[in-house]
């Protein structure tokens, strides 16, 4: 309980009493001449198999809101033929703390509800995030809580409250800018799931500008990942594979 | 500086090779040749041919059992010993279980046979397995010995029965197949019965750090599998793994979560679970 309140305070302080940055570290000529606000759609299709629910097709939308460098709000949904209906909504704050270091705070907030499983989520995590042109490296702590839409008669609401570790590692052959890239990413955060600290996604990650390099406007990206079981049980089985090809253009 | 390397190289081969109490090579991909599938199958051929197990029978609506898990023998058994002899002599207890993660090692499934043998004279033990019961490439072992790791039981009493559904979570996910059991089985066999209790050795939440990191479920197969047993109205859900005690309630559902019972505990524990016509009550008992 005294680790539960702990967070539960250290979440708060960090939200409220550190400021934005207000100069922000750009190491590449092409996100300084980003204007804001922006804001870009995000469309998939995906093919995704998993131990216990067998091979589904899925679409992802996901509407992408920069009103500053500091701040993305994503809101959207994600629909899959073996009947997983989920909206969600995230918004990820970013602090600069040093500009020599490309060295940030990335406070993250994701509402997760899947409709057909009667369950919602809100995770909220802090990392101390390392960027720059080849790698981005996220490590830091969740505190999420579930509960249900529907309360069965004669039952009490309940809310389980979870800690973990929250983190992002990606690596790219290619500087950010450039027409194509590759890169590896080991993770537990999805767009609209940060799922648990032992459940790590290990995904090949490709993208392809189709206008020109430098330019954002419309971008190609495909994705194949794999998730294990119980890779912490010291008895890791397959649990999931997907495919998701998908495009970011600017709105 | 140049030297560091070979240094890490070294510890981290003699870490791997000389650990018997970790199957290292399980964080890449599990130990037992078998895949969850395919354990399932064996445990339902096992089921079949062994169909006489799925029926207790009491003279009483009121009853008790007696729960424990994560005994991790390793060359002694003294707690399981004690358990299971306090159990057998005591004739309000109606049977016991073992909710995985007997051993910790290879060899311990056979001290851990002989000791439930050697102590259980004519009472009931229900056992299923964990996820360092595979590890070492025992799965086979824990079949010969144990029999199955998904099963369910009926406790027969003279005007109701209770229904107990035992599952093999050892790789942190049931499968497919185990799904689709547990779901004909919760669908066909629920509502005929007047408690449904499911027995798991992974445990569903992770309300706490302690045991950081021990795998559980995904989020996904959690969502699912709370809802099942939160749609089909199971009364309780009793795990082990984590070794600290939790309750959480979600939805009309009670999760219990067992402390460990190793020899090197200086605290073990087990449960007694009172099934009465009203409530289904536990209680912690010392070792």
């Amino acid at each position: 309980m005294k680790l539960k309140y702990t967070l539960l305070i250290f979440f708060t302080i960090t939200s409220y009493f550190i400021a934005p940055a207000q100069e922000i570290v750009d190491y590449s000529d092409f996100f300084k001449q980003r204007e804001y606000p922006k804001s870009l759609l995000y469309m998939k299709l995906g093919y995704e198999h998993t131990q216990i629910n067998g091979s589904n097709i899925n679409t992802e939308m996901v509407g992408i809101h920069t009103p500053a460098k500091w701040v993305d709000i994503y809101g959207g949904f994600h629909i899959s033929t073996r009947n997983l209906y989920q909206v969600a909504a995230r918004g990820d704050f970013k602090w600069w703390i040093s500009e020599t270091r490309n060295l940030a705070l990335r406070n993250q907030y994701t509402y997760s509800a899947y409709a057909n499983e009667n369950l919602q989520n809100l995770n909220m995590s802090l990392m101390l995030v390392y960027d720059q042109e080849h790698l981005y490296a996220a490590f830091g702590g969740y505190a999420q809580f579930f509960t249900n839409f529907f309360i069965k008669e004669n039952t009490q609401r309940s809310y389980v409250w979870e800690p973990g570790l929250a983190y992002d590692f990606r690596t790219r052959i290619f500087k950010k800018a450039h027409i194509w890239n590759l890169g590896l990413q080991i993770t537990n955060i999805r767009h609209f799931l940060v799922e648990r600290s032992y459940s790590p996604n290990f995904i090949l990650n490709g993208n392809y500008r189709l206008c020109s390099e430098n330019d954002d406007h419309l971008n190609l990206l495909i994705e194949a990942g794999f998730q294990p079981s119980g890779i912490f049980h010291i008895v890791a089985n397959y649990y999931s594979f997907f495919f998701n090809v998908g495009i970011t253009c600017n709105i | 500086m140049q030297y560091l390397k070979y240094f890490i190289f070294t510890t981290i081969t003699l870490l791997v090779v000389s650990c018997d109490k970790y199957d290292l090579q399980g964080f890449f991909m599990s130990p037992s040749k078998e895949r969850v599938n395919e354990r399932f199958e064996q445990s339902v051929a096992y089921n079949l041919e062994h169909q006489e197990d799925t029926l207790i029978t009491t003279n009483s609506d009121e009853y008790q059992f007696t729960t424990a898990a994560d005994f991790h023998i390793k060359t002694t058994a003294n707690n399981l010993s004690k358990y299971i002899k306090s159990t057998a002599n005591d004739p309000s207890i109606l049977f016991s279980s073992i909710l995985g993660d007997i051993t910790d090692q290879k060899g311990g499934l056979s001290i851990a046979f002989d000791s439930i043998n050697n102590n259980k004279a004519n009472s009931i033990v229900r056992i299923i397995a964990g996820n360092h019961d595979v590890y070492f490439d025992q799965w086979q072992e824990y079949c010969q010995l144990f029999g199955s790791s998904t099963y369910f039981f009926i406790v027969k009493t003279p005007n109701t029965s209770d229904l107990f559904i035992a599952l093999e979570t050892t790789t942190g996910s049931l499968g497919k197949l185990q799904k689709k059991w547990l779901e004909d089985i919760l669908m066909d066999k629920r509502n005929q019965h007047r408690y449904c209790i499911v027995l798991t050795h992974t445990n569903f939440f992770d309300t706490e750090l302690s045991q950081f990191p021990s795998g559980n479920f995904s989020l996904e197969e959690t969502a699912f599998l709370t809802n099942i047993f939160s749609k089909y109205d199971v009364n309780m859900v009793i795990n082990g793994h984590d070794h600290t005690y939790d309750y959480t309630e979600l939805n009309g559902v009670r999760y219990l979560t067992l402390e460990d019972a190793q020899d090197l505990d200086p605290e073990p524990t087990y449960f007694t679970i009172n099934v009465t016509n009203n409530e289904i009550t536990y209680k912690k008992e010392a070792l």
